[in-house]
Parts: structure tokens; C-alpha cells; sequence
């Protein structure tokens, strides 16, 4: 592709060029928006500190341009830095029996130890990876399995369409949460079986609703046009098709990471995933129930789990918004 | 209207649609219609009248339930789940709603190479060696000119000069244009496949006043000058009138008039076409004005007043 030769087309200049002065929204941020004329000169370097800042909060997506949709925004994206450096920055090794046993939070171990005596911290900063990691990793699978069932069977119609819903159908007729641990019970308890489980019952909502887009997008005019210009099914998917539902479909994938999280962790908290040793919160929950009285076992990976169902939703809000239409950016 | 006349471009003969439904719409019930080359044939009739699902038989969008279409002399294949056999490349469609005739997430230049790229491999289009041409890369550029093709652009940019917009417009995309100004791309890139043929299903219905009758102009005269066959569906008149050679009236699925623009025009024959020039409103003298609404809109039937 050749360089754009128009600074307007950067979607980064011309978000903060065209926002019209929002004085509502303005007064979220701690520094003020300079009141001056909104037509700068697209180049940053004339631009003082203030503004940057101005312009910057104009960029987020509206629905994180609230108060709580920051604080989720900043926790989601804390969470995957976890996810990525949380045995790096946990104060223990979250397997090693060291610490006195059951500690209560405090000083020793801010949130505290298990009955083994590992600190809880630090297991669930390294479970991070597990549960959020896993949690990803399913939804991207259940993504792409769901996505290109829907665009087949939407594309094509007839008999591959019939095909395709009704097994979609089949696997939607059963409650998720019971189909997929009959499912991992089925394979085995491990993590890998369990994500397994987790993907049988997660590809059909992708399928269901891409689908449904690429019914519409097919009758549409332009795709009339591509097929009338020459293309062939595949081109035609490929330029026509898959764009026009590929930002819909990372909503909802987006939207999902919380669910696939909870999903994950319940099938640990059943014993029907993460094996005892390995640091993964819905079976640290799991175990915390043994040990009724000490409360801290199992709230603070259960607060974990809630704070990443909770902040991905919005995030997903957040790139929902991002994505709709009327949200300009030009 | 002489015997003398050349064969048809496109024929449809005595073609039948009934969509599936309860109770099943007979959208168009035998209708004849056939397309010399070079010529511009206006198609009016009030919405739902079938000049859409006609537009749609035409180029093979549509699988007719009876009757046949024949493009320069061989019959047209309904396009199914495979790719359009090129031949049939030579009938393209500007659409009527400018909200969704182009593909909102490809740059403007991309899709005007669609058209291009087909009229190469057609060989419609005398571009030599010029490989690159059809590829986007430097669509943006000023430099046109020295080209060494049949005369016409040979890039998105010229094209986009060609119906009147900025050769820079290329690297945008859709949504920055106005309705007017996406019809203009989406005629230049249907005509940019050099077609022999352009079905125009109500291309300008969407558009305000001021820029209809431009835009049916331009269609108009960038057809005539590739010697492309102008079929141009439309319910209201008034427009229709200035720029088609025949004219062809649709009432209920049917053909109930046809001839000449003049003719038709001075002279209407069945009372629905009567009732169809009533409704306009003229600006010299006499003062008509609609009954309901604007012209073109919902107004009783076989009111003949004239
Ligand atoms: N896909 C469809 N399914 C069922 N009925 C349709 C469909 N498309 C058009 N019709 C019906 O067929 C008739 C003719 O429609 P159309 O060809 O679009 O008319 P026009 O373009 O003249 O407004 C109308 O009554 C319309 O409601
Ligand atoms: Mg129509």
C-alpha cells in the first residue's frame, strides 16, 4: 500500500482535529482543555502539554471516557499485564511452602497464606497467566471455529446454512455450563481439556451471529456489485465480507473474555480443570472451601475473578462504542 | 423505431418473477424489453411496480421464473454461488441506495479498481503494458496524461476527475462522501469495467433535487462517450424525460407503454402514463403541480387528467 500523502487521514490527527469541544465531557480530565480555537494545525509539535492530554482523552473510545469505564479500562489492562509479568512481580513463588500456614493478610503476607503456606498473592498474581491466559487463548479459538462456521453457512445458504445451524442449534439447546462439564468430565480433568470443553460450548454464539451479518451483507449492494465486477465467492468474502464483520465479532469476542474466564475457573473450581499444584483461581477458590473460616483463601481469588468479568465487559463496551458508526472518526 | 435497426444488446423476452412468499408477489409478469447498443432507455413506474426485480433479471442478479435474457446473443446465465463468466462482465449496475453501493471498510481507489481490473481482462480496456495501472499504487499521483490507452482513465484518480471529483478523494473512504458524491464513485467504478451495458436502478432517487438531474446527467454522458447502453430506472419523470432516447412505462409487473421520449412525453397512450405526466410540475405556463407530495410519490391510479 502506498504512504497516505494526507495527514487528515490518520485516524490519530483527525480524531482530535474534528471532535467538536465537548465542555461536559472535557471536565472529566484533570487538566482543562485549552478553550482556544479547535483548528490547530494537524503537526504536534506547536501543541503544549495540556492539550496532548485534551486530545488524548477525546481519542478513548466514549464508553470509557467515564470515570468507571477508566477505572475498568486501567483494570483489564492491569490484569494482562499480570498476565504477562505476574510471576515477575510476585513478592514469592507462588508453589513454594514457605511461609507460616494460614496467615491472615498483613504484614507477612498482605493476602496472607494457604493451608501449605504459600502466599496467596503471589498465587494469584502467577494464576493470572493461567486463568486470563487460557481465557483468551479460548476465545480466540472459539472465534475463529464460530466465525468461519457463521460466514460459511451464511455465505453459501442453503444445505451447508441447514447443516451448520442445526448443529449449532443442538450444542445451543444445552445449558453451557453443564454441557461443558459433562464434556470435560468426558475428556479428563486437566487445563487443556477443560478449554476444550469450554470451546464446544462457546463457538456457537460466534456462529450464530456472524451468521446473521453475513445474511444481510450478502444481499447488500455492494456485494451485488463485487459478484457483478467478477469476483469469485473467495474474493468476495475476503473484501466484502470478512470486514464488514470482523469489528462486530471482536465486540463480542471482547465482551466474552470475562465469561470465558468465569467459565474456565468453574470448571478448576469443579476439579474438572487446573491440577492442585498449578496457581489457578477457581480451584484456589475450590480448595478455599475446605477452609471455611479463613476467609481470605477464597476471597481474594474470587475477587479476582469478579474484578476480570467486570473490567473486560466494559473494555468490550468501550470498543463497542469504538466501533459504532456514529462515534466518528472521520 | 426503423426496421434497419441493429440487433439488441440485451433482450429480455417475455419474462415472469414471482417472489415466494404467502401470498407470492408476481413482481414483473411477462415483460419484453430489449437494449441497442449506445442507446439510453428511461424505465418509470411507481415503486413496486417490479423495475427493480426487471434491473435485477437484466443483469443476471436474478433467476427469472419464466422468459429469458440474451446478451449479445447468447442467453445470460443467472449468476449463482461461482464467479460471473467474464463475458457477462460487459452489464454492470449502479445501485439506488448510496448508503450501501460501496463497501464502507475499502478505499475509494480499491473499488474503482474492480472496475478497471475487469475491463483489462475483458480486454476492454487497450491498456498495453501498463500493469500497474489498475493497482492502487499510485492513484493518488497528478501525473496523468501520458497514457497509452484507448482514450478514458485508466486509474481510480482519473476516474474520480472523470465524474467529477478530486484525484485525492482516491485514498478516502466511503463514508467521507456525500450521497451524491458515492453515486459518482459508484458509476465510475460500474463504468470503469468499460461495460456495454449500465442497468442504473434509480440511481439518483436518494439524491436531493439540486444534484439529481446532475448526476443523470453525468451517468448519461459518460456512458454515451464509451458507447455504454444506458437502461435507467427511475419513478419519477421529470428527470427521465431530459436524458433518455425511449422511454419504457411499468404498471403492476407490466409493460403498459413504449416508444420514443418524445412521443411518450406529448403524446401518452394508456391512462397510468397520463397520470404519470399529470403529477409532474411544470414550470412553464400551465402550473400543474402534484396532487400528493412530490412528484413521483404515491398518487391515485389512471387519473387522467390531461
Ligand atoms: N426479495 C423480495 N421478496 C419478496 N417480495 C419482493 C422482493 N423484492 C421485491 N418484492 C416485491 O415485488 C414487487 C416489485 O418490487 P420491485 O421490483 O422492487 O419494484 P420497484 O423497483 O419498481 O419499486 C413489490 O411489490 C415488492 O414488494
Ligand atoms: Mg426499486
Amino acid at each position: 500500500m502506498a504512504p497516505s500523502t494526507r495527514s487528515e487521514d490518520g485516524p490519530l490527527t483527525a480524531g482530535g482535529d474534528q471532535a467538536a469541544p465537548r465542555p461536559g465531557r472535557a471536565g472529566h480530565q484533570s487538566a482543562p482543555s485549552r478553550q482556544g480555537p479547535q483548528n490547530h494545525p494537524n503537526r504536534a509539535d506547536g501543541i503544549g502539554k495540556r492539550s496532548l492530554t485534551g486530545r488524548l482523552w477525546r481519542r478513548l473510545p466514549k464508553g470509557i471516557r467515564t470515570p468507571v469505564g477508566l477505572i475498568a479500562a486501567v483494570v483489564a489492562l492491569a490484569w494482562i499485564a499480570m498476565c504477562l509479568f505476574g510471576a515477575q512481580v510476585a513478592p514469592h513463588d507462588p508453589l513454594a511452602q514457605e511461609l507460616p500456614r494460614f496467615t491472615p493478610p498483613g504484614s507477612t503476607a498482605w493476602l496472607g497464606t494457604d493451608e501449605l503456606g504459600r502466599d496467596v498473592l503471589s498465587r494469584i498474581l502467577s494464576g493470572a497467566r493461567v486463568t486470563i491466559g487460557l481465557a483468551l487463548a479460548l476465545v480466540v479459538m472459539s472465534m475463529v471455529v464460530g466465525s468461519l462456521l457463521g460466514l460459511v453457512a451464511g455465505y453459501f445458504g442453503r444445505w451447508v446454512d441447514e447443516t451448520v445451524m442445526r448443529f449449532t442449534d443442538l450444542v445451543m439447546a444445552f445449558p453451557t455450563v453443564i454441557l461443558a462439564m459433562v464434556t470435560a468430565a468426558a475428556l479428563g480433568a486437566s487445563l487443556f481439556n477443560a478449554v476444550l470443553a469450554a470451546l464446544v460450548v462457546s463457538w456457537p454464539q460466534y456462529a450464530r451471529v456472524v451468521r446473521s451479518m453475513v445474511l444481510s451483507l450478502r444481499t447488500s449492494e455492494f456485494v451485488a456489485s463485487g459478484r457483478l465486477l467478477g469476483f469469485s465467492p473467495a474474493r468476495s468474502i475476503r473484501l466484502d465480507i470478512l470486514p464488514n464483520v470482523s469489528g462486530p465479532t471482536l465486540v463480542l469476542a471482547s465482551l466474552d473474555i470475562g465469561t470465558a474466564a468465569l467459565l474456565l475457573s468453574g470448571l478448576s473450581f469443579l476439579g474438572l480443570g487446573a491440577k492442585p499444584p498449578t496457581p489457578e483461581w477457581g480451584s484456589m477458590v475450590s480448595s478455599a472451601v475446605q477452609h471455611f473460616d479463613k476467609w481470605w483463601l477464597g476471597v481474594f481469588p474470587g475477587l479476582a475473578i469478579l474484578t476480570v468479568v467486570i473490567s473486560f465487559n466494559f473494555l468490550g463496551d468501550a470498543l463497542r462504542d469504538a466501533f459504532d458508526p456514529e462515534a466518528g472518526e472521520a | 423505431m426503423s426496421s434497419d435497426r441493429p440487433q439488441p444488446i440485451l433482450e429480455a423476452d417475455n419474462v415472469y418473477v414471482e417472489y415466494r412468499g404467502t401470498p407470492p408477489v408476481k413482481a414483473v409478469r411477462g415483460v419484453s424489453l430489449a437494449l441497442y447498443p449506445g442507446e439510453v432507455v428511461g424505465l418509470v413506474g411507481e415503486s413496486g411496480c417490479g423495475k427493480s426485480t426487471m434491473a435485477r433479471v437484466l443483469t443476471g442478479l436474478l433467476k427469472p421464473n419464466r422468459g429469458e435474457v440474451t446478451y449479445r446473443g447468447q442467453p445470460l446465465r443467472p449468476l449463482g454461488l461461482g464467479r460471473r463468466p467474464l463475458a457477462e462482465t460487459g452489464i454492470q449496475m449502479v445501485f439506488q441506495d448510496p448508503g450501501s453501493s460501496l463497501n464502507p471498510r475499502r478505499r475509494v481507489e480499491a473499488q474503482i479498481a474492480d472496475g478497471l481490473r475487469i475491463a483489462v481482462r475483458r480486454g476492454a480496456l487497450g491498456l498495453a503494458d501498463e500493469g500497474s495501472g489498475e493497482h492502487s499504487d499510485e492513484a493518488s499521483g497528478e501525473r496523468s496524461g501520458q497514457r497509452p490507452n484507448s482514450g478514458g482513465p485508466s486509474t481510480p484518480a482519473e476516474w474520480l476527475v472523470r465524474v467529477g471529483m478530486e484525484a485525492d478523494d482516491a485514498r478516502r473512504y466511503p463514508r467521507s462522501f456525500s450521497g451524491g458524491q458515492r453515486q459518482r464513485i459508484a458509476a465510475a467504478r460500474a463504468l470503469a469495467a468499460r461495460p456495454d451495458v449500465l442497468v442504473a436502478d434509480e440511481p439518483i432517487s436518494a439524491l436531493d433535487a439540486s444534484t439529481q438531474a446532475r448526476v443523470a446527467y453525468l451517468m448519461t454522458t459518460l456512458a454515451a462517450r464509451q458507447g455504454t447502453s444506458l437502461l435507467f430506472i427511475s419513478h419519477d419523470l421529470s428527470v427521465v424525460r431530459l436524458i433518455a432516447d425511449r422511454l419504457v412505462v411499468m404498471y403492476a409487473g407490466r409493460v403498459v407503454e413504449r416508444g420514443p421520449t418524445e412521443q411518450v412525453w406529448n403524446d401518452p397512450r394508456h391512462p397510468y402514463t397520463k397520470s404519470l405526466l399529470a403529477a409532474i410540475p411544470v414550470p412553464d405556463g400551465a402550473g400543474k403541480l402534484p396532487a400528493v407530495g412530490p412528484a413521483g410519490e404515491i398518487y391515485p391510479d389512471h387519473e387522467a387528467t390531461r
